[in-house]
């Protein structure tokens, strides 16, 4: 006699209808506790401003759809987001709002495109046309803006440059992103769909973003210890052949023509390069004409000391490596772009960029130590201040940037024994974070095996 | 030395950056007298006096200032007030008696001139 293939409704219902409820409850724990954990943070700062803006960074929604700033701007990622750093998100994630907020459904962002490559939508030019008017880019990070946003002209925010309304200063950068991403619906009504930020709140932001990161360029040349490393410097700073200097002065975001250093605006041609990647994906996406509207085809010079560890690269994410992001200038988009030609035209020999591919690789190589050295400086600085009530914030953000420089120098075959150094110092770090409460004599050890491997890149 | 020199200033001449802008798209949201770093320092707010639409000047009823309205001019309606959302205006919004908010073009806190953008406050 064969036995019946399904079980009765009456008695498989119940043991379903269990297993159904013992998943939902073990999805609401996962979440309690993910959202209890301290989330990584910059060091603490003095100055109250700094204090405010960063529970405003971090916490403040302005009433409106559920971001805040530290949605696209994450401190445990740099401050900028990434494909990889996306996929680790909870499908819950205010990042993810038009994916479960049926009024932005449509036109607030292309959500597909956002998880692909991390871009955002940004209507630049306008918002009488949602559906055919907007930009994908990627998210800037928010490190060393003191140094790397000004210009005779005036602030340069975004990556075009004038990402800020009003006056454009970094201290009204959040009243724009506000109206841009925070909304709840695409009418975009103050006092309906956001709270517009209060001159206060604009201050204390704005202290917060200039707290973040280095303070000052470095002084190049280092005295690096690596060889290949070593000659991408060289090669970096010499006017008749990287030409880097040009415009990232010391590796920084502030161009050098023999004049004042400041920030500045190009057109090197990244919109003209083939293959992009969000095109690959069959998607539409408008051509970016970067600053002013009518776009006048520039874009704003980024620093470049963090550069290894928040890709991809330029504008609109179209470069994947570090590598690849150096070896574009190589490339017919750049050396047929505005910029390229006027490089060229600045040439005895009339030559743009032209590297071969060991010194593509030493320059992206001298980045990474660059970005290396950074994210140790970062790092130290951070196991210093990791005290009192924050300290297991302050601790998961030394954390990774650890984990940052060890990446970093990995994906260039760099330093193995500098990265020995670096896992040691995870582990001991690590150990602090445990502990309750968090610190401990760990800390101590971790800031030594970070000596030992900052000693290992170049000489003080 | 010197052709390295002279190279140089026609490099930054020809990568001459342009200037910095504020960002305009957003700015059509911000209600009159909010506008970060402009309201109240750079912009004039008050009531339009008169129009003539031949020259497209508008001023002020004490003749305080008067702006321009040129092609480049962008004119918003700020609808706030009413909970409803701000939208694009033209010249003929540009009415004697409604409450303004120019923004001169450039920097600085002038009298006259072409006006940046105008905002125009639309209380239903």
């Amino acid at each position: 006699m064969s036995q019946p293939t399904t079980s009765l409704p009456s008695a498989g219902f119940p043991r379903t209808a269990a297993l159904a409820a013992g998943v939902v409850v073990l999805i609401l724990v996962i979440v309690i506790l993910f959202q209890s954990l301290p989330r990584p943070e910059p060091p603490p700062s003095g100055d109250p401003r700094v204090e405010r803006g960063r529970r405003l960074f971090f916490e403040e929604t302005f009433e409106g759809n559920g971001r805040t700033c530290g949605s696209c701007h994450p401190a445990e990622n740099n401050f900028t987001l990434d494909p990889a750093f996306i996929a680790t998100l909870p499908p819950t994630d205010p990042l993810f709002v038009a994916e479960f907020t049926p009024a932005l459904k449509d036109n607030f962002e292309k959500p597909d495109l956002m998880r692909k490559f991390a871009v955002i939508l940004e209507n630049l030019d306008g918002f009488g046309d949602l559906g055919n008017q907007f930009v994908l880019r990627g998210i800037p990070h928010v490190l060393a803006q003191r140094i790397s946003v000004q210009s005779p002209q005036g602030p340069r925010t975004g990556w075009s440059g004038d990402g800020s309304p009003g006056d454009g200063s970094l201290r009204s950068f959040a009243v724009g992103a506000v109206i841009q991403h925070f909304t709840k619906r695409l009418d975009r009504v103050p006092g309906v769909d956001f709270r517009l930020p209060t001159d206060d709140e604009l201050d204390a932001l704005e202290a917060f973003m200039l707290s973040l990161g280095r303070q000052e360029d470095p002084k190049l040349p280092l005295p690096l210890k690596g060889e290949v490393a070593r000659r991408g410097q060289e090669i970096f700073l010499d006017d008749a052949l990287g030409k880097c200097n040009r415009c990232h002065q010391n590796a920084g975001a502030n161009a050098n023509f023999g004049g004042a250093n400041n920030n500045a605006n190009f057109n090197t041609g990244v919109e003209d390069l083939p293959d992009q990647p969000a095109r690959l994906s069959g998607a539409v996406v408008p051509r970016d004409d970067g600053l002013g509207t009518p776009g006048d085809g520039t874009f704003n010079t980024p620093p470049l000391v963090e550069a290894a560890d928040t890709g991809p690269f330029f504008h609109n994410n179209s470069i994947e490596t570090i590598e690849g992001a150096v070896a574009f200038y190589n490339g017919q988009a750049f050396n047929n772009s505005p910029a390229g030609r006027a490089l060229a035209g600045s040439d005895p020999n009339g030559v743009g960029i032209r590297l071969d591919a060991t010194q593509v690789v030493a320059v992206a190589a001298f980045l990474r130590v660059l970005n290396a050295i950074e994210n140790i400086r970062e790092a130290d600085a951070l196991l210093q201040a990791a005290l009192g009530s924050r300290a297991g914030a302050i601790l998961k953000q030394a954390l990774a940037e650890i984990r940052d420089a060890a990446r970093v120098l990995e994906g260039g075959g760099l330093h193995p024994q500098a990265v020995d150094d670096l896992r040691q110092a995870e582990r001991e770090a690590e150990k602090a974070l445990r502990k309750r409460p968090p610190g401990g004599p760990h800390l101590g050890e971790a800031r030594a095996f970070l000596a030992k491997a900052r000693s290992k890149l170049s000489d003080p | 030395m010197r052709t390295m020199t002279l190279i140089v200033a026609a490099l930054a001449v020809i990568l001459a950056p342009s200037g910095a802008y504020g960002q305009k798209s957003t700015e059509m949201f911000i209600p009159i007298g909010k506008s970060p770093g402009l309201s109240g320092k750079v912009t004039y707010m008050g009531k339009i006096g008169t129009v003539d639409a031949e020259t497209k000047l508008i001023t002020d009823p004490a003749g305080d200032w008067k702006a321009t309205v040129t092609a480049k001019t962008q004119i918003w309606l700020d609808r706030s007030s009413a909970k409803l959302p701000n939208r694009e205006g033209t010249f003929a919004d540009l009415v004697p008696g409604r409450f303004v908010e120019v923004k001169y073009e450039g920097k600085e806190r002038k009298r006259s001139g072409p006006a940046e953008w105008i905002k125009i406050e639309v209380r239903s």
